[in-house]
Formats: structure tokens, C-alpha cells, sequence
């Protein structure tokens, strides 16, 4: 739509137009997008009861992916002193996410975070918008990914509809994330593509394609689901807020100076 | 626009065309021969909405800050004058600016919540003083503003919500939004109390309320003004301002201010653990 209003249109047929788009775009945070299915709303990930057997809220598959020995030997150190706590997290003492790193967990990382996420559908750009950090993610809809983009912790995203499901490809990941909380690593060679999808009225599903050839012998699925919370308003939530927030008081206090 | 009926788009073509003859056609010529195109639906809404008597400018798209030079201070305040601080704030800014002689400086580094160990996220309001863009997501009733910085993201609802009881304090605080005429005004609560105001180290607590008011004085340039009360920092409510240009062709592009220094705090933690190849 953007470039309908450059170029050399007639102004009537312009005028016109611009009157249909206001027409058309009546109410698009609301409803649908003018193609796709409305995924609009707040969503939280559901327990590990109501995913993909096996499924804990800190795996994307319930099969462990096919790391290279260049991952295996990271995931090992990850898990050193885990290896009879299948189910448990990766090492704290490693743990990018952990004081004193404090880290941003990244994409898809995010997903398994605490805290609900809020998705914003409009014409070009699906906005998922996550409590943790209060941070944003933004899948384009209008475009490709630009030459030398550089690496993020989100990565960039773009996407389009395949029918009622959205299908994202994202690319430019740094190396400061863990995939997921169990430890599982990846490189900046990482590319994770998804299909969202709305498999019941409140009931989003997230399905995954992992692939890294310097992490991953081959490309790995996984899938997550999320349900719909209506009543629900997003709540920042910044994982080391209070040890930081602890230690940037000692100082002040050091400093002769009181919290209240 | 599938959905309607062929009666009541007629009707609304007749409406759109009525707009049109009394002064549409200068909009949509403005929006034919704006340089780079606009966002979206910026245009076309104003079009649209002049025959119901209300314009409701688009500020949807990307945002930078304007250098120093075109504002009425530099970036890190947001008014030239010295906020009216309270004793209490007084003593907080002596200490967070010992040892500054000048005094259009930034406040001390090593106590500076956003730098090394802290790495805090500046929070609302110092995010519009850092570097780096802001894009505006506009819906009927909501805003969204995301940042380059740690890609963060201020939700506004504007739809007649109040703000929400019992929510912690956090960095971006809890925002709600209306429009007045041209004008959206967002008032913003629930700040905690690890962020500076600005970059000079201006301190705020709890209490601290922000009023702005956001409106486009061109067609691509939108003012942002700001009305700061805090009854604990402030002996009186002081104002000060932003002014941002559209930037078409730019994309957000993430900023996390440690990402170097504690990224490779974490790879040296992964080498004493015998997992020093950051490479394969």
C-alpha cells in the first residue's frame, strides 16, 4: 500500500483509492488482517500437561536435536552435574540470562520466558510484543531481509500468510542467547522458521524449524502452544531487576545516599 | 471492505468524494508528492476523517530524535533550565555529578545504572534521549512505540482503559492514551526507582508522573512534550521537550549498550569452562 502513493496516479483515482484503504483498514487492529486469520491478543504459553508429550516449557521437542560435536560439548558443559536431571535447567553458573550477565534471552528463547506475550497485527508488520524486558519483536510483512543486517538478540524477522497461518523466517542471531533453557546452543548461523497458527478459538500453535549446520547435523522441528487470555494486560518483567537493582543501591548508599 | 453491503459503499463513496470537494483533494495531494511515501494508513486516515470533524494525524513509522542543534537543549535533558529539585533530589544529583565540572556533561559513568556491572534497560523516559530510532505502531486503540534500545517496546492503550491497579513498578511504567483534536496525550505511572530521568543523572522517584503530549507540527517532524511531577524530586511540575523527524527508509535496529562488555563476560565464563570456541 505504501507505494500506491508514490508514482504518477491520477489524483481523482488516488483520492479514490485512499478512500477504499480508510474503508478497508476500518478496524484492522481489531479484526483480521485483509489476508491471514486474526491472531490478535494476549497468549501465554500453556503447561507442559497441555504440549506435545514430553514437551517441558524448557524444550521445543521432546526428541534431543542433532548437535554437532561443537554443541554437544557445549551442551555438556551446560548440563555437567545435570546428567541424571533430564528435566531440569541448564547450569545456572552458565547461564547467559543470569546475574551478573543479565542477558537478554533472545528469539526463540523468549518463548519459554515467564510472562505472556501480546501480538499486534497491522497491514505490514506483525508485532509479538513479550513482558520479558518489555521487549518487541517484530516480523515484517512487506519486505525481505536487508543485506548485512546485523546480529540481535531478537534477530530479523519477516513473514507471510500461507492461508490462515503465518510463516516467519528469521535470521541474524548473535551468539549471546541459548536456544533454550535446558542449555541447547546455537551459532550465528542460526535460522528458526515458524508456522503460527490458530488451532482453536483460544489456542495459538507455534510450530518450529531449527537449522544451524554449525550447531545441528540436520534441520529440527519442535512446536509449542499458547492460550488465549483475554482479560490479561502485559506485565514487564526483567529477570535481574533485583540483583541489579541491589547492587546499583549499595552503591548509592556508599555514596551516602538513601533508597527512600 | 468485502463485507460491506453495495448500499453503504455507495454511500460511503459519496461520503469520500463530499470530503474530497471540501479539501481532501489537498491531503491526498500532500500525501502524492511526499517524498518516500508515508506510512500506511497515515494519509488516507486523515482524509478520511475531515468530513467527521476530527483529524487524527498517522505517526505511525520510524522516528530519530534531531540533533541538539534543532531542539531547545541537548540530548540529555529535556529542558535547558535546572528541573526545580527537592532537597532530597538535590542530594542525590550532587553525588551522581561529584568530581563534573561541566555542566552540560552526563552524569558520572561509574554510577550510571545503564553502564557496566548494572547494565539496567534506561526505561521510560531517558529511552528517548539514548541513541538510536523509535518506530510508532498506531492502531485505532492503541499505540505502540518500539525502540532500537534493547528492542523495547512502550504499549499505550487508547482505548478508555484506566491504568492498572496494583502494577508493580516497572522500567517503561504503565501508560494510557487519548486523543485531544491533533493531539495524543499519554500520562504514564508505575515507574520503579533503577532508572535516571536523563542523561545528566537527574534523579526521580516512584511518585514520579509524566504527562506528553505528541502532535505533528510537520508533515514529518512531531514534537513531544513532556510535563514531569514529582512531589519527592520536584518542589513543582516542570515541563521540557523532544522534537523527532520521520526517517521512511530506516529500519529499528536493536541496541543493547553491554552487549559487549558482558557478552564477553559470558564467552570468558563458557572458557573456564573448557567451551572456549566461539567458532566451530
Amino acid at each position: 500500500m505504501q507505494h500506491r502513493f508514490r508514482g504518477s496516479v491520477h489524483s481523482l483515482g488516488l483520492a479514490v483509492a485512499a478512500c477504499f484503504t480508510v474503508l478497508a483498514a476500518g478496524g484492522w487492529a481489531q479484526t483480521a488482517p485483509r489476508t491471514g486469520a486474526d491472531l490478535s491478543g494476549v497468549w501465554v504459553l500453556l503447561p507442559a500437561a497441555r504440549q506435545v508429550p514430553g514437551t517441558i516449557t524448557d524444550r521445543f521437542s521432546p526428541d534431543e536435536p542433532p548437535m554437532t560435536p561443537w554443541a554437544l560439548e557445549r551442551y555438556k558443559a551446560a548440563r555437567k552435574g545435570l546428567e541424571n536431571l533430564p528435566n531440569e535447567q541448564g547450569r545456572d553458573a552458565i547461564d547467559p540470562i543470569l546475574h551478573p550477565r543479565c542477558l537478554m534471552p533472545g528469539f526463540p528463547r523468549i518463548y519459554q520466558r515467564p510472562g505472556a506475550m501480546q501480538i499486534v497485527p497491522t497491514p505490514g508488520l506483525f508485532l509479538m510484543l513479550f513482558d520479558n524486558y518489555s521487549a518487541a519483536r517484530r516480523i515484517y510483512l512487506d519486505r525481505g531481509h536487508p543485506e548485512g543486517v546485523p546480529p540481535t538478540f531478537m534477530g530479523h524477522s519477516i513473514g507471510r500468510w500461507d492461508g490462515d497461518t503465518l510463516v516467519t523466517d528469521t535470521v541474524a542471531f548473535n551468539d549471546l542467547t541459548l536456544l533454550d533453557s535446558m542449555g541447547h546452543p546455537h551459532s550465528t548461523d542460526l535460522r528458526v522458521e515458524e508456522r503460527l497458527r490458530r488451532v482453536a478459538q483460544d489456542t495459538l500453535e507455534i510450530q518450529f524449524l531449527f537449522e544451524d549446520p554449525k550447531a545441528y547435523t540436520q534441520p529440527w522441528r519442535g512446536k509449542k502452544l499458547f492460550g488465549l487470555r483475554p482479560d490479561w494486560e502485559l506485565l514487564e518483567y526483567t529477570i535481574c531487576e533485583r540483583e541489579s537493582g541491589e547492587d546499583w543501591w549499595k552503591l548509592l548508599e556508599q555514596e551516602g545516599l538513601s533508597r527512600e | 471492505m468485502r463485507n460491506l453491503s453495495a448500499p453503504s459503499v455507495l454511500e460511503l463513496i459519496f461520503q469520500c468524494t463530499r470530503g474530497l470537494r471540501w479539501g481532501g483533494i489537498v491531503a491526498v495531494l500532500v500525501v502524492h508528492w511526499a517524498p518516500g511515501g508515508m506510512a500506511q494508513t497515515a494519509s488516507p486516515s486523515s482524509t478520511g476523517t475531515r468530513q467527521a470533524g476530527t483529524q487524527r494525524p498517522d505517526f505511525s513509522g520510524i522516528w530519530a530524535r534531531l540533533p541538539s542543534s534543532r531542539q531547545i537543549s541537548n540530548s540529555d535533558m529535556f529542558h535547558p533550565d535546572e528541573p526545580p529539585l527537592t532537597p532530597w533530589a538535590q542530594e542525590k544529583y550532587r553525588v551522581i555529578r561529584k568530581g563534573i565540572a561541566d555542566p552540560s556533561q552526563q552524569a558520572r559513568e561509574d554510577i550510571d545504572p545503564i553502564l557496566e556491572p548494572y547494565c539496567m534497560v534506561p526505561g521510560f523516559p531517558r529511552i528517548y534521549l539514548r541513541p538510536g530510532a523509535m518506530e510508532i505502531v498506531q492502531t485505532p486503540n492503541a499505540l505502540y512505540m518500539n525502540f532500537d534500545e534493547h528492542s523495547q517496546s512502550r504499549r499505550i492503550p487508547m482505548d478508555g482503559r484506566k491504568h492498572l491497579a496494583n502494577a508493580p513498578p516497572s522500567f517503561m511504567g504503565n501508560s494510557i492514551g487519548w486523543w485531544d483534536g491533533d493531539t495524543i496525550v499519554i500520562e504514564t505511572v508505575g515507574l520503579n526507582d533503577l532508572t535516571w530521568l536523563d542523561g545528566m543523572g537527574h534523579p526521580h522517584s516512584m511518585e514520579l508522573r509524566i504527562d506528553e503530549r505528541i502532535r505533528k507540527i510537520a508533515a514529518d517532524t512531531m514534537k513531544v512534550e513532556f510535563l514531569f511531577t514529582d512531589p519527592q524530586a520536584f518542589t513543582r511540575p516542570w515541563s521540557g521537550e523532544k522534537v523527532f523527524e520521520q526517517r521512511p527508509d530506516w529500519e529499528l535496529m536493536e541496541y543493547v549498550i553491554c552487549e559487549n562488555s558482558t557478552g564477553e563476560a559470558w564467552w570468558e565464563a563458557l572458557e573456564e569452562e573448557g567451551v572456549g570456541n566461539r567458532e566451530p
